[in-house]
């Protein structure tokens, strides 16, 4: 049996529920979903045009731009600038593209000390564990988790009121900018026509992160551009309002310049992640997964993600979009039967990317999915015929509990398990007992 | 003009607004906060209400600029006044740059935080605000929407764990 969160699905609810109260007063949501899709498929399209353009721009105001083709290349150039600038301490704001690289580990290997500076990341980070949700990181752990590790690690008092124990991390968190060298962060969307990166947060430690030390290092899938800022006219609506049922977030922070902190030299590097991204814009089936934009709604709303939770999928990105990405930008890993083709998804989604039906395009490609259905289907069919059944049983036994772990888990998933066969069968022990 | 849907989204947000006209009313509005040290943004406005506000009996008040430069002095800031660049009625929002580096920097940082709108910049739909960003000569500008928060636990919302605990706008119009 997978693990189950019912601290995930108590969280999934409550998202969906002040998503759909915000979304009923939008008449026009169902335009502006038809707008934004059309805005990223433009992008897409012409990558490379809207790619130059950006490099272009972000220069002329005088940052860095560092193109990375795959994670490991990415992992080096960006240790590479923290090597020419001293750092030793870098702090850091929630960026689901930094996970997908492994940079925390690339960091703290080379030496130098990471601090995750949003509360969720943090409490993640503390326990020593992967981010379980797009958005919201430490959804899987409830009060009371929260509260014992805090009280181990920070040495706090154990409370569970989640304000209190929002401070008592913010405390901890407030010391850690100061002294950093560089600050990293994810980006939302990077608009071409004048090079600005634009980055959303509830909590204000992105401000900081980008703010305070005198580097900033920003990194971004090459997906997240889009032609001007206007387009965010319907951007900005759709995605605080599908993530969390927000209006707009807390701060929504745009830069096309250097700070400007007296004498102090400012450094700004953009960091743009191919990884896979082209592959998948080159396919014109499966390009429109790059139209996303992690508002995790997909999440919130998928049958499989409320029971399982994001751990389920063992890739950096969960849920139908997770799904749908993994070919390219994981491990390659199919997980295309992890959905109940409810469709649900695919209704949710702000920029009309048709999940269900590309995760059915992918089972129908999955050598695995086939090979599953017919092993269903025999067992289906042999059950059907009791005689039958009870003449392959013991086979049938032997056959399930010897399948070797691999096998197994290939066919079936690695958090999950197939049901051994009892060393008795009903039918048998009910003969026994009666003679 | 009308103000009343940005006063309603301030109020969803969390943040509380009201109008006020003239130097006299500033000061008056800013005066009622002084039970805490005040740190002032170097802006005209609030330099030409300086006196004013000692005027009125409150003395501990200082500019941005009179403070010590170390960073960890900046965050024992109280309450700090700034002045933003427009507002968004639609979202409820507050449109601040880095015109102003520093007070750019320490938005957010303090625990109550008061910012004041020009009034003839509070109207802003979506789209101006965009253009109005892009724009920007300084290259930085945040749009702020209520106090920071978190939701990071169960998903209970939390104000002011890591910014401002509480935002206050004063819809500003000069002349009385
Ligand atoms: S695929 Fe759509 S619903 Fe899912 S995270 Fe991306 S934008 Fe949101």
């Amino acid at each position: 049996m997978a693990v189950v969160y019912p601290a995930v699905r108590v969280a999934t609810h409550r998202a969906l529920a002040a998503r759909e109260q915000l979304v009923q007063t939008y008449p026009e949501w169902e335009a502006w979903r038809e707008q934004a899709r059309t805005i990223k498929a433009e992008v897409i399209a012409h990558l490379d045009d809207y790619l130059e353009q950006l490099t272009r721009q972000v220069q002329s105001w005088g940052g860095e731009v560092i193109y990375a083709r795959d994670a490991a290349q990415a992992r080096r150039l960006i240790l590479e600038v923290a090597g020419r600038h001293q750092v030793n301490k870098v702090v850091k704001a929630k960026s689901m593209t930094t996970e997908e690289i492994g940079l925390n580990s690339a960091l703290e290997s080379a030496g130098l000390s990471v601090t995750e500076t949003d509360l969720g990341e943090f409490i993640v980070q503390l326990a020593g564990e992967r981010p379980g949700h797009l958005t919201a990181p430490a959804l899987h752990l409830n009060r009371e988790q929260i509260a014992d590790l805090f009280h181990a690690r920070l040495g706090v008092p154990r409370q569970t009121d989640p304000a209190l124990l929002s401070r008592q991390g913010a405390a901890v968190l407030r010391s850690s900018f100061g002294d950093a060298q560089m600050g990293i962060t994810g980006v939302n969307f990077a608009a071409a026509a004048r090079g600005t990166l634009v980055m959303i947060e509830n909590e204000g430690n992105l401000r900081l992160t980008a703010t305070v030390p005198p580097v900033h290092l920003a990194l971004m899938g090459i997906e997240k551009i889009i032609p001007s800022l206007a387009d965010l006219e319907v951007l900005l609506r759709l995605l605080p309002a599908s993530a969390t049922g927000q209006r707009l977030t807390a701060y929504v922070n745009f830069i096309h310049g250097l700070k400007n902190q007296g004498s102090a030299p400012q450094a700004f590097y953009l960091v743009l992640l191919d990884n896979g991204r082209r592959r998948l814009a080159a396919h014109p089936q499966a390009r429109e997964a790059l139209y996303c934009l992690r508002c995790g709604a997909c999440l919130n709303i998928c049958p499989i993600f409320q029971l399982g939770g994001g751990h389920l999928y063992g890739q950096v990105y969960p849920g139908a979009i997770g799904i749908l990405l993994a070919p390219f930008l994981g491990n390659g890993a199919d997980l295309a039967d992890l959905c109940s083709q409810c469709g649900a998804c695919s209704l949710i989604c702000p920029v009309k990317i048709d999940l269900a039906n590309q995760i059915t395009r992918l089972r129908s490609q999955s050598v695995r999915h086939q090979a599953l259905r017919l092993l269903v289907r025999a067992t289906a069919a042999i059950m059907a015929r009791p005689r039958l059944y009870r003449s392959l049983e013991p086979g049938l036994r032997l056959v399930r509990n010897h399948l070797p772990t691999s096998l197994q888990s290939y066919l079936w998933g690695s958090g999950r398990r197939l049901p051994e066969f009892a060393p008795k069968s009903y039918h048998r022990s009910m003969e026994e007992r009666k003679n | 003009m009308d103000f009343e849907l940005l006063l309603i989204r301030l109020a969803e947000a969390q943040a509380h607004g009201r109008e006020i006209i003239g130097l006299e009313q500033l000061a008056q509005a800013l005066a009622e906060r002084a039970n805490q040290p005040l740190v002032l943004e170097d802006h005209p406005w609030l330099q030409k209400v300086a006196p004013r506000l000692a005027a009125q009996g409150v003395t501990d008040f200082n500019f941005l600029s009179e403070m010590p430069p170390d960073q960890a002095g900046m965050a024992q800031i109280n309450t700090l006044v700034t002045v933003a660049a427009g507002a968004i009625p639609e979202t409820g929002s507050l449109i601040i740059t880095a015109q102003s580096p520093l007070a750019f920097r320490l938005s957010g940082c303090p625990r109550q935080h008061i910012i004041i709108v020009p009034q003839e910049r509070a109207g802003l739909t979506l789209a101006q605000a965009l253009e109005l960003t892009a724009q920007e000569p300084s290259g930085l500008v945040s749009w702020l929407t209520g106090p920071s928060r978190t939701a990071d636990i169960e998903k209970t919302l939390v104000l002011g764990a890591q910014g401002a605990e509480s935002l206050e706008v004063l819809i500003y119009c000069p002349e009385s």
